[in-house]
């Protein structure tokens, strides 16, 4: 498992030195391995999702676009409670509600899926779209 | 949201709390010990769960979820620069990186040290 650095932004992000949450998410982080750095072709792939999925309803978020090209190019699965990457064509999610770090052979048990638009409302002008 | 709060809900420190009710760090963790709420420390914090504080003191207006609300900041200055100008992907990861190095001085420090090989 791995967190990109701009995972690492986002989880900090407003808290001061200060704040009870620092130690706490340091100490999660020190149990992976160094953030995934974001390189110019996931820069690149989070640009064309971020332009790509702007039309979705809610649009897919900077952050998360950069997150899910991260997945792509680097060929990995997103472990995510959040469901604001389901439309992500290719995208191998799985969803981890009720994830137990401290027994991660729960996560391995399950499988993940590919994303991408659905027939839903909040997908429905993205196959407009798109044709 | 941590484990921590994925289990217990969010965390309040116990300062806060103190400064809220106008009373001692020392008082409110009395009350709190009297009504049975997990008194958590960590390095100099301490926290406790706020689900516990408002059941026990029906506090409804401590609540919200800060989380989201940093969340919605995050992704906000991630599009948008203060003057609420649209913001490159270039300009908003040299944002992530220059916040970079202190964040990864935290987690260097949660490490465990590793033995020095002779």
């Amino acid at each position: 498992m791995a967190v990109t650095e701009t995972i690492v932004d986002e989880l900090f992000f407003g808290l001061t030195l200060d704040d009870w949450k620092v130690p706490v998410l340091g100490a999660i982080l020190a149990t992976l391995p160094d953030p995934v750095a974001v390189s110019e072709a996931i820069m690149a792939q989070a640009v064309d999702l971020e332009t790509r999925y702007s039309v979705h309803q809610p649009p897919l978020s900077r952050p998360d676009a950069l997150i899910a090209a991260a997945a792509l190019r680097e060929g990995r699965i997103l472990i995510t409670r959040d469901r604001d990457f389901h439309c992500v064509e290719g995208l191998r999610v799985l969803d981890s509600h009720g994830f137990d770090p401290s027994r991660a052979s729960l996560i391995a048990s399950r499988a993940p899926v590919f994303a991408g638009p659905s027939d839903r409302p909040c997908c429905r002008v993205l196959w407009q779209s798109e044709g | 949201m941590t484990e921590l709060e994925r289990r217990y809900g969010p965390m309040v420190e116990l300062s806060q709390l103190a400064e809220y009710f106008h009373a001692a760090q020392r008082a409110v963790r009395a009350v709190l010990e009297r009504e049975g709420i997990p008194i958590l420390q960590f390095g100099s914090t301490t926290v406790v769960p706020l689900r516990a504080v408002e059941t026990a003191f029906g506090l409804d207006d401590l609540t919200g979820d800060e989380d989201a609300y940093r969340r919605a900041r995050y992704d906000m200055q991630a599009r948008l620069h203060a003057d609420g100008t649209p913001k490159t992907m270039e300009r908003h990861l040299a944002d992530v990186r220059a916040r970079g190095p202190r964040w990864r001085a935290v987690i260097e420090q949660a490490k465990p040290a590793r033995p020095v090989s002779s």
